[in-house]
């Protein structure tokens, strides 16, 4: 899974319609201090997360297999949102 | 698999489901030959009981999700077995 987090959302009127109803936001990766990294994806929420917030992204395969995300044309979901990181 | 070192955890109390009561990880990948730690790290789940500091062999992939079948986890990146020793025997030429 990658750290990242949410810095805007993304809206599209036509797209495949296994993606209707979908929230789809931007996700910078992001280093242990919570610095911005330049990698960024689009992303499925699946758990119900707002802009500014540190999330776990989860891609590929992986990212279909929740109830909500099966069979449909998604390679990348918000899994979590990150509460807290310790570092030993 | 991979290898790599546990040098964190990560708490989060909002997630998907069939990721509820499992541990998140956060590992640094380390190269088997030299012992160096990357300056990249990746956040996964763990099916052993690793703890910070132990060295750990990590699945990326769907294989990450099957590590717990037959539960449906969506996870691409999964911890699979704390490494005790490496042993590297150099072929002579």
């Amino acid at each position: 899974m990658i750290l990242g987090k949410v810095i805007g959302s993304v809206v599209a009127t036509q797209k495949d319609p296994s993606l209707t109803g979908k929230k789809l936001l931007l996700v910078k990766a992001i280093d242990l201090e919570g610095n911005l990294l330049d990698p960024f994806v689009v992303s499925v929420d699946a758990v119900g997360v707002g802009i500014g917030e540190k999330v776990l992204v989860v891609s590929g395969s992986s990212a279909r297999m929740t109830g909500d995300t099966k069979d449909r044309s998604i390679d990348s979901i918000i899994a979590a949102k990150v509460d807290s990181i310790q570092l030993g | 698999m991979y290898y790599g070192k546990v040098i964190g955890n990560i708490v989060a109390t909002i997630k998907a489901e069939g990721l509820e009561g499992k541990k998140i990880q956060v590992v640094r990948p380390v190269d088997m030959n030299t012992g160096l730690e990357s300056d990249k790290f990746i956040v996964t789940l763990d099916i052993t009981d690793s703890g910070i500091g132990d060295y750990v062999g990590f699945e990326t992939g769907k294989e990450a999700a099957w590590a717990f079948e037959p539960e449906i986890v969506p996870v691409d990146a999964t911890i699979v077995a704390i490494i005790d020793n490496i042993n590297i025997v150099q072929e002579k030429k």
